[in-house]
């Protein structure tokens, strides 16, 4: 068992801190924008304040979804974005955690997990009360690591048994394990199940999801009504804050946004000459590269991996359609279903994402360590290619770590790709 | 030792003659992967369950074409084989999610070059009740998939009959292994590896048949095997016998391991009467050993300490195929295990085929060099 | 009209000069860790081989790792595009061209008008180009252009399983250890850079006709390999390590006919 240091600039206020001068900074520069950090920002500083409101903080893994947590009051953090604010962030970066892991694991390991679990060593993170996890996706490095952080922490552990298949089979098993999930926070908080707060989470997540379902098709306009860095945001908060209010505002803005643009005629960018689907994880030490491609050829991330959901609106009516409907939304998450199961899934989501979205080229890359996809990025460029007729770029790097590849170094893989499209 | 060598030969090549033998009296093969794979189901089709190893690659030109330097040399060169047409004769596969890397090693190989009967098995990650029920309607599905496909019947009497059978085996292997808890065994660690290897790719009554003529031979042998260090082997895919021969030549013995080439197979004994699909999935899906199971992290630690303690171990040899992170991340807890435990322990990372077995080598008897003294 | 491509790679630095698309000078230097000293001697010796001033020069395109550093070039264009437009001129024909450059490979797939269609580019490691065998040439006390002509006496390549260089150069001391004859294993060094190479070229829809350009394309060995498993290597007619310049001089040539401003 090992307990935190004390609560003097943990990783969560710096990221909280981080997140407010950069809000404060938007605030003066593009004031019109401040409003996408403020959801970000209220996350932070709640969890900051976890301390003192006596609120749990559950730790779970990028595919777990978040509303079961919110229904019981706890806190939850998806630890995966809050390794890509740590990378995004100067000031924070990985380095140091990464380091301390590779004392036990091998490089190779997935440096999201790695992160964490340097995290756990170190004690630079107030201790979870939890941690729940799935297994099956996203991958081999999550399925070793999370449970060995709670074993090694001592705290408590649910793990999601996701299956291979998406058949109706399938979501009866998973809609078991969701009870199970609810069960295991009823031990957790010595709370009973409380059907109308669990009802509430899922109208605020059914909410969000409907608004971001409005975003998600505005994203097929051409030319594209909303900037390609705004899908950094949408990621995070779709899998960390649906399930409470929170989210709902950022949505709403975001959507109005789009429906302005598109009654305007216009795009996120004086003009769209190229517009790309990026079916891989962001680069996120470096978010810029997006706006590189923007500035230099006019070339629009229209849509992501990670925000590319999947709208699976959850009926209310009981405890088994609440199940039901979280065991199709588990099933469908983002970078979950795409490398789960067999590469037709992959293939499939990202065909539709190119159709879909008009796009003239794909681009695969963003993070090294996946090493089920990477196994068939040949194979789905192959696919595409037939049954569209469009490039898909392959370069690899490790997202989270500029130490494997730069941002310069990255850089004339784009041109090379965009100049020869 | 005339079985022994017939056993260690099996074990070196791809095919053997047993398997020409079978397929010539018009027997059918299945290759299968990983411990949580039934072979009973494919022997009680009147199949011949084949642990599928990629024997003899040494480069994957081909298989490179699809997967990605970031992917193990074990699923590389298992496709390789396959765009090779060296597993050519096989009848059928059946895979399973094992790992990342062999899954999507099914994958490529049912796109690019597939085997007439492929069948792929979603093995839970977890074994409480639900995940065992599930792993039986998998398999279920997999003996109606088989029956319809072979045009065979698995019945009952087929399974309580292939179950006794495997009892039988993993009884002998268990006994085989026992032997090296002695202080000086009638086998090394390379040999007795070589024989449970031989066993994937000989059906298993003449298999069985050969253990008890190797049990035979052996006690009629001296036992002389002289090492410097009793050592756990432990990790990814194992199936080197130069590798193991470097480990031993320079004075460890391989007295004990947790390898699914290895002691993985024998676990127990299964009752096979009742409900043989039933048992069969709890038992394979309780297979100790194998990280990608999420809920035994801690089993896995015990059994590790357990065979420390039972063979008498001095050090571990923990490696692991570069990419591999099942075996990659469970060395957290592993490493602090063995540290708990004062026990020595080197971490060695290598590629499937032996490219570099001289610094391998070097760092092998420098690690038993520091325990010698 | 005058253009010039100059080509700073890791090894070389490369310029020509072209005149309506004739050659009229062509250099080769060794490069510096400076990219910007390597290309301004490299264009001074052109400059005094094609008896021209630099003025004279209508138009001079950069390109290779040092692209950006080339303080007279007009504009710049990457790599990819510079060498299938130098294959095209040099043979119509080609449809595949194979780079291999000092610390890179690429396969590019070009069309009839000398325009990438695809490409795939190996940067990560230097296994399969030309500092995979500078390493491998000096484990052995050899020249690296010695490693093609012995290489190819080998009847029987060794086998060196290492994808990566510094694992494969400890597999090749050890073979040298084990009497393995020079031969085989130059050979087998030879043959490893070509297997790379061929799982690259099998990850686009190649056509022929095929060649490889770079400087590794003059290793006769790799080349040989190359053909056994791809038929028919056509040879560029001039000198593979120059066709990034050339072709960066073409495109200078088509830059400036559309209007662009030198």
């Amino acid at each position: 068992m090992t307990a935190a240091k004390g609560n003097n600039s943990n990783i969560y206020q710096k990221i909280r801190d981080t997140i407010a001068s950069v809000h404060s900074h938007v605030s003066k520069k593009r004031p019109d924008e401040a409003w996408a950090y403020a959801p970000g920002l209220d996350f932070w500083e709640k969890r900051c304040r976890a301390a003192e409101t006596g609120e749990k903080i559950v730790w779970h893994n990028f595919t777990t979804i978040p509303e079961p947590f919110y229904a019981f009051d706890l806190l939850p953090i998806n630890c995966d974005p809050m390794t890509a604010y740590m990378a995004r962030f100067p000031n924070i970066r990985l380095s140091k955690w990464v380091d301390i892991s590779q004392q036990y694991v091998p490089d190779h390991v997935c440096a999201y997990d790695k992160n964490l679990l340097g995290l756990a060593l170190s004690g630079d993170v107030p201790q979870p009360a939890a941690m729940v996890g799935t297994a099956g996706q996203p991958c081999d490095s999550a399925l070793t690591i999370f449970p060995a952080v709670a074993e090694h922490l001592g705290v408590p552990y649910y793990e999601i048994d996701i299956p291979y298949w998406k058949d109706e089979r399938t979501t009866q098993y998973v809609a078991e394990e969701m009870k199970g999930l609810l069960s295991f926070l009823e031990v957790l908080t010595g709370e009973s199940l409380n059907m109308d707060k669990l009802c509430q989470a899922i109208e605020y997540s059914n909410r969000a999801h409907e608004l971001h379902h409005d975003i998600h098709l505005q994203r097929m306009h051409v030319p594209c009504p909303l900037p390609t860095r705004f899908l950094m945001f949408d990621g995070a908060l779709m899998n960390s804050q649906v399930g409470s209010p929170d989210a709902i505002g950022y949505l709403e803005k975001l959507r109005d946004m789009g429906r302005n643009n598109i009654k305007k005629g216009v795009g996120a960018i004086s003009e769209e000459k190229t517009r790309i689907a990026w079916v891989h994880l962001p680069i996120m030490f470096d978010t810029q590269i997006w706006d590189f491609i923007e500035e230099a050829f006019g070339a629009v991330v229209v849509q992501d991996i990670l925000t590319n959901f999947k709208y699976i609106p959850i009926d209310t009516s009981s405890l088994d359609t609440i199940c039901r409907g979280l065991a199709l939304r588990e099933l469908n998450m983002t970078m979950g279903f795409e490398v789960r199961g067999p590469a037709e899934n992959l293939f499939e989501v990202a065909i539709n994402m190119a159709r879909d979205f008009k796009v003239d080229a794909v681009v695969f890359g963003g993070h090294t360590a996946c090493e089920q996809s990477w196994a068939i990025a040949q194979l789905m460029k192959d696919v595409i290619y037939d049954e569209l007729g469009i490039r898909t770029l392959i370069f690899d790097c490790d997202g989270l770590d500029p130490r494997v590849l730069t941002s310069e170094q990255l850089k004339p893989r784009f041109i090379s790709f965009l100049e020869t499209l | 030792m005339d079985t022994l060598n017939k056993l260690i030969g099996a074990s070196n090549s791809l095919g053997n003659h047993y398997i020409e033998e079978w397929k010539q009296q018009g027997g059918k093969v299945v290759g299968f992967f990983g411990s949580h794979i039934p072979e009973e189901i494919i022997y009680a089709a009147g199949l011949l369950p084949f642990r599928v190893r990629p024997v003899g690659c040494n480069q994957t030109r081909e298989a490179d074409v699809y997967m990605s330097n970031v992917n193990c040399t074990f699923a590389k060169c298992c496709l390789e084989h396959a765009l090779g047409d060296k597993f050519a004769f096989l009848d059928g596969l059946v895979s399973m999610n094992s790992c990342d890397h062999v899954r999507r090693l099914y994958d490529i190989w049912r796109l690019k070059s597939p085997v007439p009967f492929m069948h792929f098995l979603s093995v839970p990650h977890l074994t409480h009740k639900r995940a065992i029920n599930w792993y039986r309607d998998e398999l279920a599905i997999f003996r109606d998939a088989i029956e319809r496909h072979f045009e065979v019947s698995v019945t009952q009497d087929n399974l309580a009959h292939a179950i006794a059978l495997y009892n039988r085996t993993r009884s002998l292997l268990r006994q085989l292994s026992d032997m090296l808890k002695k202080d000086i065994p009638p086998i090394t660690g390379r040999e007795y590896l070589s024989i449970v290897l031989a066993g994937f790719s000989i059906p298993k009554e003449q298999y069985n048949q050969l253990l008890e003529e190797l049990m035979k031979e052996i006690k009629g042998r001296k036992p002389d095997v002289r090492y410097k260090t009793r050592l756990l082997l432990m990790g990814s895919a194992f199936d080197d016998s130069n590798f193991a021969q470097v480990i031993e030549e320079s004075g460890g013995l391989i007295a004990a391991d947790t390898l699914s080439f290895g002691s993985r197979v024998y676990h127990g004994i299964l009752k096979g009467h009742g409900d043989p699909i039933g048992e069969l999935a709890e038992f394979y899906l309780k297979q100790p050993g194998c990280p990608r199971m999420a809920d035994k992290a801690n089993e896995r630690l015990d059994l590790v300490e357990r065979k420390i303690e039972e063979f008498g171990i001095n050090g571990v040899i923990y490696q692991r195929i570069r990419y591999c992170n099942l075996w990659g991340g469970e060395a957290f807890l592993t490493t602090k295990k063995l540290e708990a435990l004062g026990v020595p322990f080197i971490n060695l990372e290598r590629e499937y085929y032996p490219t570099a077995l001289g610094t391998l080598r070097t760092r092998i008897e420098a690690f038993i060099e520091r325990m010698s003294k | 009209m005058i253009t010039a491509g100059c080509d700073i790679g890791s090894l070389t630095g490369k310029v020509v000069i072209m005149e309506d698309e004739e050659l009229i000078s062509k250099i080769i230097i060794p490069a510096t860790p400076k990219a910007t000293q390597t290309a301004t001697h490299a264009m001074d010796l052109a400059l005094k081989e094609a008896k021209l001033d630099l003025d004279k020069i209508d138009y001079i395109l950069g390109t290779g790792y040092g692209r950006e550093k080339i303080p007279f070039a007009n504009s710049s264009v990457t790599e990819i595009s510079c060498h299938a437009m130098g294959a095209h001129w040099a043979l119509p024909t080609l449809r595949t061209v194979i780079d291999i450059g000092g610390q890179d490979n690429k396969v590019i797939s070009v069309d009839d008008r000398g325009k990438v269609k695809d490409f795939v580019m190996n940067d990560k490691c230097a296994a399969g180009a030309g500092r995979f065998l500078e390493v491998m040439a000096a484990a052995l006390g050899l020249k690296l252009e010695e490693l093609g002509p012995i290489g190819l006496e080998s009847k029987e390549p060794a086998i060196i399983t290492s994808q990566c260089t510094v694992f494969a150069e400890t597999e090749v001391v050890s073979l040298i250890a084990d009497d393995i004859k020079l031969a085989d294993i130059v050979s087998g060094i030879n043959k490893s850079v070509a297997e790379r190479i061929i799982s690259q070229v099998k990850k686009i829809r190649w056509e022929k006709d095929i060649a490889v350009t770079g400087g590794v394309g003059k290793n006769t060995g790799v080349v040989s390999f190359l053909e056994a498993a791809l038929e028919m290597i056509k040879r560029v007619p001039v000198d593979p390590q120059l066709v990034g310049a050339i072709g960066a001089a073409v495109i200078a040539k088509d830059l400036l006919t559309d209007g662009v401003q030198n």
